[in-house]
């Protein structure tokens, strides 16, 4: 029994070193830049795969593992130095948030290249032979390779801490994550030492996980899986504190594996999501963080602009032909005898229809919610669910299905609204992530299996008037419009009447309230306005809107599985926002068009289309951040007869530390 | 005062945006000499420091130092060249000890080999050298002050650019802080001064400069300028 | 203008609208402000002025709710409001002015006067109204709007973007935001920072006349131009009132004179 205890004890401290280490790095970049770097599991899990060239691919094996455990992390250390200097340098200055969608960007594309050059498989790290038997400890027999972990991994952070307490470059980095312009004040380029920052922090995750895909596997997927804990542990240790990352690290570590998973298995993965909520509800800043100097979040985020290129009757006009060629998706499909369109056209108008939710609240209120899966998955479960259980009529499920997500918005809305900017992203997340966990737990949303939609009767209509979709048909011309023709028809009936439904919110008195807290939140709230109820409401609606989006999601494949909510998807829609151009509402739909456009342009070519999707999205982080609908402005400079220059990214401060008057 | 200016404004207008504050301003300041910047809140005291040691740069006009074209230079290389600020906030590292502070200031700063060193520093603030171990959050404003003026002779400055030094303290300690200042003057070290408290100018400087509305009004040495009531009532609303 | 208005034209009755009783307000050891009691009469034009440092601000921030009181009570109309947040002091009648160029840049110029306006008139509309129903079709409120924007004289740049007004009319604008929400009482914390002495000149006057009808509690530093259009000033130093009454009295004030001249002690 006490062997047992002493075992998973140990097992905890294991992986807990681990984070620690990954959360150390993540925590000092942001201190010191600012900085959130999604991109961190996948920089530990290229540090395996590099070790596992150096050690399986030379053939060489186990015997090579400490050649590996210097090397690997030396190559990813430089790796990422050239990183920080080329994509994250440029963004110094604009709101911290577009850090968050780079290193999105630079996850798709570290992964993709994995999976481009390793494969698919899984790689279990040769470990050398002394570390590959039990050793005796305190009168238990251990793992050598685990016992392995804890020490070089201790001895790593060590080494990190007295790096950090003892060196010059040390308090360097301390003063620079406290007050950046003093630094600067006292004759020091601190700008000088945010690559060492991020190459030393790319480096230890490195380290880490090599020392864990001796323990685990490597697989291409393991840096999504480690990246939330990361930082959930970052959050809750306080971002920016070395202590509360270790602190952090060893306590999630010690929660997963020694208590939950031999214990409570069926709490696994939930415990820590709940435990960061209720830490940011209580101490915003974290068990060790403090209030710095420089918080961020004050520069804007930037809107897509068309400026006054076409009049706003011209641009209805327009709008009115694009619905009108979408209309035709389907006949032209028919004439073609290809439905694949018809299909494609579906998926392509749902996530539009995702993006312009989340676009209602991130454009105009400038909340970046970094888990809007969360709506996406409860809208598709609840549809499901209601069709099995509630009703047969899909207008009554997908009423539900809003309902639902309007009412779970407003219960996270009112948790998180008041904790802003990074910390309400992240909170966000953090619900996202405990949904979809608990979708694997609970029996009612049949676990990892899903649930199919398959043998159940329901039909288009109200009060058991309608019918199924296949058992409608129109005849246009030629061509016969039943099932999946005439769900396209749903769903961009769907989307037509709420982009409309939105544009009229946008001109009513709570539109031009949020457009008023977009512009300026203090003075709004000066004005009379409670802005945290307006963006509360804000949230609401989208939330909404995102679950008529699930319920769709579902119907569309007749089918849902967690992954419906899990946290890529919440960073593809916002993906979409940004390529299109956000604050825009249409824009967002441009963005969901250009991003299964490409994706289908390129799956002709190569599987790996998120590497050029990804490229593509950091290009357009930093120079097209106003998105695609921004292009016609940036061009008509160069037209014959267009207004005079203006420029995407003006108005940035050249400089995150400009302040305030005299 | 020496012939040539140690440090020199020519015609500098700097502002925030759009919003214009300094409005063509030229004062210059001679080796060892305490000169004053005084006016009301809002004057452009801070930005006239702001823009001598590039936290803001100058939208037209020059600043020259020992010769030296500094008008384009950032914060980081005026402290190269012996300038130093210390900021109204005195923006002491809070959780930085203070000896950190200090040594921090010792790693950047002027190459000067006549800096002080740390120790050097330690000895000549008795209260610093008690506090030596703690965090800088644990200092009284009176101390914060010191640390913030030892941090500027650590770098190696020969001009000392000091923000409303007395603000927000007791007035035994504002004597202290002005004791510092003419000590600091003994060394050899420039000084010029931002203050709302014409009583700490008057004492302390050589000459002052009256700054209104981001233009100067008035110079003078501190013995003509307590005789002018005229200027004193009209400028810093002293009337007698 | 519309409306020829004089200065002298301001009437005080007697009533008090704002009360300050026993105002403390700590920064850690540090008090801001200390114990800090005075009265406003309905009307009046009160100037409060002090060195850097004294808390005029945070007496401010103490009266519109941006800061919470440490002790002490604001009554406000005879009702205590000290708990209250700014949206809801804000309903009662205290508005806010900031510094002139702190208008909805992104906004058009009636937007910016019709969401003040807006403010004021929730009641004037139900909750589905206000999401659904166009900001063009709220009677009231538009006709309020146009109003101001001919009291301030801005009725003919009505749709342009704030941020594209000269400086001068968008001064005007942030006085016609400030009185769309139909204040009783207005603070206005320094609202010429950095104007030359023509421009504050102007502003000034110009509060002076579109607000007459409001109660004026000013943070000004231009001292000339307090005495001259004050009814009253009250002098904070260091956290505490120095002294209050006409501006002949605190221009005879000895210690006054010394609150200025830095509060030395020799």
């Amino acid at each position: 029994m006490l062997g047992t205890i002493f075992q998973q004890l140990l097992d905890g401290i294991t992986v807990g070193i681990v984070y620690v280490l990954l959360a150390a790095g993540l925590s000092v970049i942001f201190g010191v830049m600012n900085v959130i770097n999604f991109a961190h599991g996948e920089l530990a899990v290229l540090g395996a795969y590099f070790a596992v060239a150096i050690t399986i691919q030379t053939g060489i094996g186990g015997n090579a593992f400490v050649v590996a455990l210097v090397i690997a992390p030396l190559l990813v250390g430089v790796l990422g130095v050239a990183l920080e200097r080329y994509t994250v340098q440029p963004l110094y200055g604009r709101n911290p948030l577009y850090h968050i969608l780079l290193t999105f960007g630079l996850v798709l594309v570290i992964n993709d290249l994995i999976y481009l050059v390793w494969g698919t498989g899984s790689f279990r790290l040769p470990r050398p032979g002394v570390l590959t038997g039990t050793v005796g400890a305190f009168g238990f027999g251990v793992s050598a390779y685990n016992l392995f972990m804890i020490v070089s991994g201790g001895l790593m952070a060590l080494a990190v801490w007295a790096l950090l307490e003892y060196t010059r470059y040390g308090l360097i980095i301390r003063a620079g994550s406290q007050d950046r312009q003093m630094v600067r004040n006292l004759g020091i380029e601190i700008d000088r030492y945010y690559s060492l920052v991020f190459g030393v922090g790319a480096g230890l995750a490195a380290f880490a996980g090599i020392i864990l895909a001796g323990n685990q596997q490597a697989h291409p997927d393991l840096g999504m899986s480690i990246i939330i804990p990361a930082f959930v542990i970052v959050v809750l240790g306080g971002l920016g504190s070395f202590k509360g990352a270790v602190v952090g690290g060893l306590l999630v570590g010690i929660l997963q594996e020694s208590i939950l998973r031999p214990w409570v298995p069926w709490l696994e993965g939930m415990v820590i999501f709940v435990l960061m909520i209720g830490i940011l509800l209580i101490r915003p800043h974290g068990l060790f963080g403090t209030e710095h100097a420089e918080e961020g979040g004050t520069e804007r985020l930037l809107a897509g602009r068309t400026g006054s290129l076409l009049e706003r009757e011209t641009r209805f006009k327009l709008g009115l032909v694009m619905i009108g060629v979408l209309a035709l998706v389907p006949i032209v499909a028919g004439l073609l005898g290809n439905l694949f369109w018809v299909t494609f056209g579906s998926r392509v108008l749902i996530w539009a229809l995702f993006a312009l939710s989340l676009d209602f609240v991130m454009g105009y209120t400038g909340l970046v919610s970094l888990g809007h899966a969360l709506f996406l998955g409860l809208g598709a479960y609840a549809v499901v669910l209601g069709l099995i259980h509630v009703t047969s009529s899909v207008f009554v499920a997908l009423a539900l299905a809003i309902a639902l997500s309007a009412a779970i918005a407003w219960i996270v809305g009112f948790l998180s609204i008041r904790v802003a900017g990074v910390y309400f992203a992240m909170i966000t997340l953090a619900f996202a992530e405990l949904y979809y966990n608990l979708l694997y737990r609970l029996e009612i949303t049949g676990g990892s299996e899903g649930l199919g939609l398959l043998g159940q009767d329901y039909y288009y209509g109200l009060a058991g008037i309608g019918a199924s979709l296949d058992d409608i048909a129109f005849f246009v011309g030629p061509v016969v419009l039943t099932g999946h023709s005439l769900f396209y028809y749903v769903v961009l009936g769907a989307l037509v009447a709420s982009y409309f439904v939105t544009r009229r919110m946008l001109q009513s008195p709570f539109g031009s309230v949020l457009k008023s807290i977009r512009e300026n939140e203090e003075r709004a709230t000066f004005l009379g306005y409670r802005t945290v109820v307006y963006k509360r409401r804000a949230f609401v609606v989208s939330g909404a809107f995102a679950g008529l989006a699930g319920g769709l999601f579902a119907l569309n494949n007749a089918f849902v599985s967690p992954s419906a909510a899990e946290w890529l998807k919440s960073g593809e829609v916002i993906v979409m926002v940004i390529l299109g151009g956000m604050g825009t509402l249409y824009g967002p739909i441009i963005g969901a068009g250009a991003f299964f456009g490409l994706e289908q342009l390129l799956t002709h070519y190569t599987g790996r289309w998120r590497l050029v999707l990804g490229t593509i999205f950091v290009l357009f982080v930093i120079f097209l951040p106003r998105g695609l609908v921004s292009v016609p402005t940036l061009l008509a400079p160069y037209l014959p007869g267009g207004p005079g220059p203006t420029s995407a990214t003006e108005q940035l401060p050249e400089d995150s530390s400009t302040e305030g008057g005299d | 005062m020496s012939t040539d200016p140690l440090l020199d404004l020519e015609n500098v207008d700097a502002g925030y945006g759009e919003t214009q504050v300094l409005r063509d301003l030229s004062l210059s300041v001679g080796e060892g000499e305490v000169v004053s910047l005084v006016g009301r809140n809002g004057a452009g005291k801070t930005t006239t420091l702001r823009s001598i040691v590039g936290i803001l740069t100058p939208t037209s006009g020059t600043v020259t130092y020992r010769g030296t074209d500094v008008t384009n230079l950032d914060a980081t290389e005026t402290v190269q060249h012996g300038l130093a600020l210390v900021p109204e906030e005195r923006q002491i590292f809070p959780e930085l000890t203070v000896k950190e502070n200090l040594e921090l200031a010792d790693y950047g700063g002027s190459p000067d080999v006549d800096s002080l060193s740390v120790g050097e520093a330690l000895e000549m603030f008795e209260n610093l050298k008690q506090r030596a171990p703690n965090p800088g959050s644990s200092l009284s404003g009176g101390e914060q002050q010191m640390l913030a003026i030892a941090r500027a002779l650590v770098g190696g400055a020969d001009l000392i650019l000091l923000d409303e030094p007395t603000e927000g303290l007791a007035p035994y300690i504002v004597r202290d802080v002005m004791d510092i200042v003419e000590d600091l003057n003994d060394r050899g070290i420039t000084v010029l001064l931002v203050e709302q408290n014409v009583h700490v100018c008057l004492e302390l400087a050589d000459r002052n400069y009256l700054l209104n509305q981001g233009e100067i009004v008035y110079e003078g040495t501190s013995a003509d300028l307590e005789e002018d009531k005229e200027i004193l009532d009209r400028y810093l609303g002293v009337t007698t | 203008m519309a409306t020829e208005t004089q200065i002298d034209d301001r009437r005080t009755n007697g009533e008090t609208v704002l009360e300050l009783d026993g105002l403390v307000k700590t920064f850690g050891a540090f008090a801001a402000i200390d114990d800090v009691s005075m009265t406003v009469e309905r009307g009046e034009f009160r100037s409060i002025i002090g060195p850097n440092g004294a808390g005029k601000t945070t007496l401010f921030n103490l009266i519109s709710g941006a800061l919470p009181v440490t002790d002490g009570t604001v009554y406000f109309d005879g009702e205590e409001i000290t708990k209250l947040s700014p949206p809801e002091r804000v309903a009662r009648g205290i508005g806010r002015s900031f510094q002139i160029s702190n208008v909805f840049g992104g906004l058009s110029v009636r937007e910016n006067v019709r969401l003040a306006a807006q403010a004021d008139r929730r009641d004037g509309y139900n909750l589905v109204e206000s999401f659904f129903k166009p900001t063009g079709r709220y009677g009231d409120i538009n006709q309020e709007t146009d109003r101001i924007l001919e009291r301030i004289d801005l009725d003919h740049v009505a749709d342009e973007e704030a941020d594209a007004l000269a400086y001068g009319d968008r001064r005007r604008l942030e006085i016609g935001v400030v009185l769309a929400t139909d204040p009783e009482l207005v603070l206005f914390d320094e609202p010429t920072a950095g104007m030359s002495v023509e421009e504050t000149q102007e502003t000034i006057e110009l509060i002076e006349e579109v607000l007459v009808d409001q109660t004026l509690l000013l943070i000004e530093h231009d001292i000339e131009l307090v005495m001259e259009l004050s009814d009253r000033i009250t002098v904070l130093n260091q956290g505490e009132i120095l002294a209050e009454g006409t501006p002949a009295q605190i221009s005879g004030n000895q210690s006054v004179q010394d609150a200025y001249l830095g509060g030395m002690v020799e």
